[in-house]
């Protein structure tokens, strides 16, 4: 007997095709990848960025400083070290990025139109050496690493970003403003730096990214930008550097900024306040500042000599600079039923080995018992009381 | 920017700068360092009173250390071959891990060849020719103009830093590279 089966008819040539998943260029990467590590850095996930505060939220100095020949330190992490006689603003701005609320914004208030040779405008960050022990630097290991950011300036030109290892291993990438005005997203690689040495897993420096917004002729006067990991001259440092100082109200502007291992640059890893708050009083820790806030327990050493202890946040990076603002009346001290001044400046005595306890001690308090304890409260809006370790 | 020592119970502490910034005597902290660079370049003009022995010595031994390391980068520059000159080839007779029998004395004897350990380098041209444009009148033939070599005049020119590098560095350094 014969049995008869119909089935549909299949176009052979059209199951092929389907076959064919339109999967893009990170899709085949993703396909392509032979161990889910690989697929893990593909996708970028987890904690990819190295550098704190790279959205310039966090100010705990103030949130604008003029600089003429100078530097500071103002945005969290960023210093602005400018030694050209023209005055730049260095502020943390209000953004008008769509992403990112704050930026980092130098804008040139009186020019400078003849930059001498010695002269620079530098934005930078240091990273700890300890840090960045995972780029393997200095070894046959080293890894790329990939910096990621937004940024806009007054005029299309080149400024230069260079890394400067701790060794003054150097190498640097031209960073184009094409437009006039305008955010643009600028992604720049720096290849595996087998040149330096080994980079120490220390509290020490590891590396410096440097933003190079003026550069006289000591750094800009070769022949071309030094684009390979060397311990080059000077003068091919910054070449092709436009300046930012050349003309009044020209400014550089820079915000999410992600410095990450490897090649590819993933979207910026927004953190929470806090959490960038705490990875930069690292380095800075703004105690008090400003009339009636409390600054800690102190206790008399002797009947004019006050002691205070102040408990860090994060443990610092080494034991802390004191920096304050001080002068008569400017802290009280309530004590044995009464308040009267500390006018004297406060100095640092002793930190704990973690860097997290620090004890002070002001050496002409009025009128006070020895053995007694006191608080010290702040008792001037210009009263301030700060912790610096920065690199 | 003048310092002074703070001291407690007749211990220095930490040092206070002329803003009322105290610092730590710990090295790892950047205003320490700051006040190092000070001591090196201003000497006693920067403190009130007299440079405490132990800090004077930290001063010194940065100013050590760098002297050393300018030294050895500023050498190392004088050690590249001079580009208006170039570089001779130089060969090395190495063995090639072969041995043979030496039936005269008796022994295995290591197989050498000849390996080039220095690369030759042409020297570069003494001078280059440009085009100058007028500035001023543009539809102006272009001249030439005949210039030394711009590698040759940036080699002299860090040659001669470097040499001014060595020439400066005490000897006691010298000794130490």
């Amino acid at each position: 007997m014969t049995v008869k089966v119909s089935k549909p008819a299949i176009n052979v040539r059209e199951e092929l095709a389907d076959l064919k998943k339109p999967t893009g260029i990170a899709g085949e990467a993703m396909l392509r990848a032979e161990t889910p590590q690989e697929q893990f850095n593909l996708i970028g996930a987890a904690r990819r960025r190295m550098n704190p505060n790279g959205d310039m939220r966090v100010a705990q100095r103030g949130t604008s400083v003029s600089l003429s020949s100078a530097d500071a330190f103002l945005v969290d992490r960023w210093r602005l070290n400018n030694n050209v006689g023209g005055t730049v603003t260095y502020s943390r701005h209000a953004s008008d990025h769509p992403e990112f609320p704050h930026s980092i914004k130098v804008l040139t208030t009186t020019a400078d139109t003849s930059i001498s040779a010695g002269n620079y405008c530098l934005l930078s960050q240091d990273f700890e050496g300890q840090d960045v022990q995972h780029l393997r630097w200095g070894t046959a290991s080293a890894k790329p690493l990939t910096v990621s950011f937004w940024v806009k300036s007054s005029e299309p030109t080149m400024y230069t970003l260079e890394i400067q290892t701790a060794g003054s291993i150097e190498m640097a990438r031209e960073v184009h403003i094409n437009s006039a005005n305008t955010w643009e997203y600028k992604t720049v690689h720096f290849p595996p730096n087998t040149v330096s040495t080994a980079i120490p897993n220390t509290n020490a420096l590891g590396f410096g990214l440097i933003f190079w917004l003026t550069a006289g002729s000591t750094f800009s006067g070769g022949a071309t930008l030094n684009q390979a990991w060397s311990n080059g001259s000077n003068n091919l440092r910054a070449v092709g550097t436009g300046n930012v100082q050349s003309a009044n109200n020209k400014y550089f502007e820079v915000t999410g900024l992600q410095v990450e291992a490897g090649n590819i640059a993933t979207p910026f890893e927004h953190r929470s306040y806090g959490e960038e708050l705490a990875a930069c009083q690292r380095y800075f820790y703004q105690h008090v500042s400003g009339a009636s806030k409390f600054c800690g327990m102190g206790e008399f050493h002797s009947a004019s000599q006050i002691d205070l202890m102040v408990n860090l946040p994060v443990p610092m990076r080494a034991t802390p600079a004191l920096i304050q603002s001080s002068g008569t009346n400017y802290f009280n001290h309530y004590s044995g039923g009464t308040s009267r001044f500390v006018s004297a400046a406060w100095q640092l005595w002793i930190v704990n080995s973690g860097n997290t306890v620090v004890s002070l001690y002001a050496a002409s308090a009025q009128n006070g018992t020895a053995g007694y304890a006191a608080r010290i409260i702040t008792n001037n809006s210009l009263a301030k009381l700060a912790f610096h370790a920065e690199l | 920017m003048t310092y002074v020592i703070n001291t407690f119970e007749g211990s220095a502490v930490s040092i206070q700068k002329d803003d009322n910034t105290s610092i730590p005597l710990d090295p790892a902290n950047r205003h320490y360092q700051e006040v190092l660079d000070a001591i090196i370049v201003e000497g006693a003009d920067c403190f009130d009173g007299d440079i405490p022995t132990d800090l004077q010595a930290a001063a010194d031994a940065k100013q050590f250390a760098q002297q050393l390391s300018d030294y050895k980068t500023a050498t190392a520059r004088l050690a590249q071959y001079v580009v208006s000159i170039g570089r001779t080839e130089v060969t090395e007779s190495q063995p090639t891990g072969e041995q043979v029998w030496n039936e005269d004395t008796m022994a295995m004897v290591d197989v050498m060849h000849d390996v080039i350990t220095v690369t030759a380098v042409e020297a570069v041209e003494a001078t280059v020719t440009r085009l100058v444009y007028d500035e001023d009148d543009h539809m102006a033939e272009p001249t030439e103009e005949t210039i030394e070599n711009p590698l040759i005049t940036t080699d002299v020119a860090e040659r001669t830093a470097a040499q001014a590098v060595v020439d400066a560095t005490p000897q006691p350094v010298k000794d130490a590279a």
